[in-house]
Parts: C-alpha cells; structure tokens; sequence
C-alpha cells in the first residue's frame, strides 16, 4: 500500500466515523467532589505513594518485631548455620578417639582429654566450602592453658579434611580428622558431650 | 480553549477548589466516551473518569504547563484505563453484547436517518468496526479511537501517550491496515477513495 493509499486509508475511516456521536457521561461532579473531600480528610501519611507506605508499614514490622523480648535473639541464632561434624583426634602415639559433634556457625566446641584441649570452630564460606579454626591447647602442671598451635583450613563440606603436627623430628604431635556437613534449619539434635579423660 | 483551562487551575491552586468542577464538565464527556469504547462498559468508564479526576485534582501541584490540560487528563485516564484492562484481563477481546446492552447500543449511535438503506448499511459498518477494534491491541486501540472518534491530532495523541509523533503514526498506519483488511472485503463501497 502506497502513501497516497494510506492517506486515502484515513480519509476513508474518517469518513466511517464521522457521525458516531460523543458518549455523553452522567454528572460526574458530586461523586468526584465527594472523593476529593474524602482524599482531603485522610491522613496525610495515606496520600504518599505506594511504595513509600509500604516502607513506613515495613519499618513498623521490624520495630514491633524487634521490641518482642528475645526476638532478635531468636532471629539471629536462626540465621546461623549448623554443622554436624565427625570427628578424630590422636594425640602423640595414643589411640585415636572419635565421634560426632554438632556446632553452629561461629560456635566454639571443645574437644578436652587429659593434655590437650581442642577449640574448633566452623564458619560457612560459600555453598562447597567451610573455614575451620582449631586452637590447641597444652595443659601446664599449674592448671593453665599454652597455646601450642593454631591453624585454620578451608576444608570441603562432607569430604575429610585432616589436621596434623609434628614435631621437628617427625613425631607426631596431634592429628585432627573432621568432616563438616551442613544441617539443614529444622535439624535437631542434642549436643555431645565431648570431654573424654584419656 | 487552553487559556481558559490554565486560568481555571491558576484560581484552584490559589484556593478556589470549587472552580474545580469547571473542568470536570468541560472534560468529563470525552474521557467518558474513551473509557467506555476502550472498555465497554459504563461503570468502569464512569468509575474511571472519576479516578482520572480525582487524580489530577491531588495530582494538580505537579501539573505545568509545558502541556495542555487535556492532554494531561487524557494520559492520566489513558494510564487508569490501561491498568483496569490489564487487572480484569479485559484487554480487547471483550465481544460487545458481553457488556453492553441493547439501551447501551442505541445511545452509542442515535441514528436519525435510521429509515435509509445507506446508514443501516453504515451502520452495521460502525458495529463491525467497533468488533474489529475489541479484537485489536491495546495501543492500536487507543491510538485510533484519539485519531477517528475524537479527531485528535497526531501531536497531541503522541502527547497523551507519552511517545512519539513517529510511533503514533505507524500505529495508526498499522491499525488502519488492519481493519481495512477485515471490513474491505464486507463493504468495499466504503472504500472507494483507496481503491482508487
């Protein structure tokens, strides 16, 4: 279709509608000045946009929220993650001691035998990968703790990851096998009771 | 006619609200007529005139004059019209007898050459026309209902519709293409001047 079609095209419609007669509206005004009376009387906070209300209604939601005793609380401990870990330790030449123990992330758990005290603590970094912080401990005749060592691996979810020191001769020292995993929210599980009198 | 709407706004920003009313009757009859053909149906076209008026009116600090009034309330009802559609799922495929009556047939064209062949012929042209439009696109719609029933020109339908001159013309182009297609075949003596 050429342009001098087109612009016969819209002569042509013009002239189709060229009688069809305006909708004539029934008196709109009383209705119209009734809601403007009613949009006038309301709150001011009402005639903000919807976005900025729902902001205001956000706000109110987190401080009711937060004013709840314990709900913080409550709301930051489920946040964190949980770990369940197998767990080896042998120290020097004696037998290897073993089991599970669950931590949530950030928690410091401890692992307690006769001359030795282990700290372990987990951090999730990503979706495959877990920052392991373990802190050995030498207990003194005294009572007191010296720190021995302190290394931090990062180590796969659900694959071993092993700890091991010796001395400058080769001896072995500690060796700490874990195996984190991640829990999902809902898990529950009582603690284990991890001090062992070897 | 532009004059005397910014005089009008000019009283009620400086407190005469009731001049308000002014531009309700002056305006409401052709947003009415363009939300009834847009949506069929005259609750939703009153209800939606009477939003777009409530609006502007709370709307009225932002107004400037870089525009018309009348092309700022038509956006605004544009824009009101566009959401119902869309929320109801109306869109334009609503058939006619689905929300019009038979009253609401006779008032949308008085026919007072009713007994002549021509106009019924005419006639029967404007309800397939009106058929044709539901089966259109929202933008093309709109676009021809501004342009053919209210004889807007394509500067301001572009204004009211927030895009350009450019764009307007090529719904219209397209729009008109289309419904040639459809009705041509019907009634060809209507379209004598593009046979030509």
């Amino acid at each position: 279709m050429n342009t001098k079609n087109e612009n016969h095209l819209e002569t042509d419609f013009n002239s189709i509608c060229e009688n069809t007669k305006t909708h004539q509206a029934p008196d709109l005004w009383p209705k119209i000045k009734t809601q403007i009376e009613k949009s006038e009387k309301g709150f001011s906070l009402w005639k903000q946009s919807l976005w900025s209300k729902g902001l205001v209604f956000a706000c109110f939601a987190v401080i009711i929220t937060l004013a709840i005793p314990g709900a913080t609380e409550t709301i930051k401990n489920g946040l964190k993650k949980l770990f369940s870990s197998n767990y080896s330790l042998q120290i020097g030449r004696s037998d290897e001691i073993s089991g599970t123990f669950i931590i949530e992330e950030g928690e410091i758990k401890k692992i307690n035998t006769k001359d030795i005290l282990v700290e372990i603590k987990m951090t999730s970094l990503d979706e495959k990968a877990v920052k392991i912080n373990v802190s050995v401990f030498k207990k003194q005749k005294d009572g007191s703790l010296k720190l021995y060592s302190k290394p931090a691996i990062v180590a796969l979810r659900n694959t071993l990851a092993t700890i091991s020191v010796t001395d400058q001769n080769g001896v072995p020292i500690y060796k700490i096998g874990l195996t984190p995993s991640e829990k999902p929210a809902k898990y529950k599980g009582s603690f284990q009771k991890l001090e062992s009198d070897d | 006619m532009e004059n005397e709407d910014t005089q009008i706004i000019t009283e009620i920003r400086g407190g005469k609200t009731s001049s308000f009313r002014f531009l309700v009757e002056k305006h409401q009859n052709k947003l009415y007529d363009l939300a009834l053909r847009m949506t069929r149906s005259r609750e939703d076209a009153e209800d939606i005139v009477q939003e777009a008026f409530v609006q502007a009116y709370s709307k009225l600090h932002q107004y400037n004059n870089t525009c018309s009034f009348a092309n700022w309330i038509y956006t605004i009802t544009l824009n009101i019209i566009r959401n119902k559609l869309r929320r109801k799922s109306l869109l334009s495929f609503c058939g006619f007898n689905q929300t019009l009556n038979d009253d609401d047939t006779q008032r949308e064209f008085p026919d007072p050459w009713q007994n002549t062949e021509d106009n019924l012929d005419k006639k029967e042209l404007q309800e397939c026309l009106k058929n044709e439009l539901d089966k259109l696109p929202l933008i093309l719609k709109e676009s021809f209902i501004l342009r053919h029933f209210h004889k807007t020109g394509v500067k301001d339908i572009a204004a009211q519709l927030s895009v350009s001159e450019n764009a307007v013309s090529m719904r219209l182009l397209k729009v008109r293409k289309l419904l040639f297609k459809e009705l041509h075949p019907k009634f060809p003596e209507y379209f004598k001047n593009t046979l030509n």
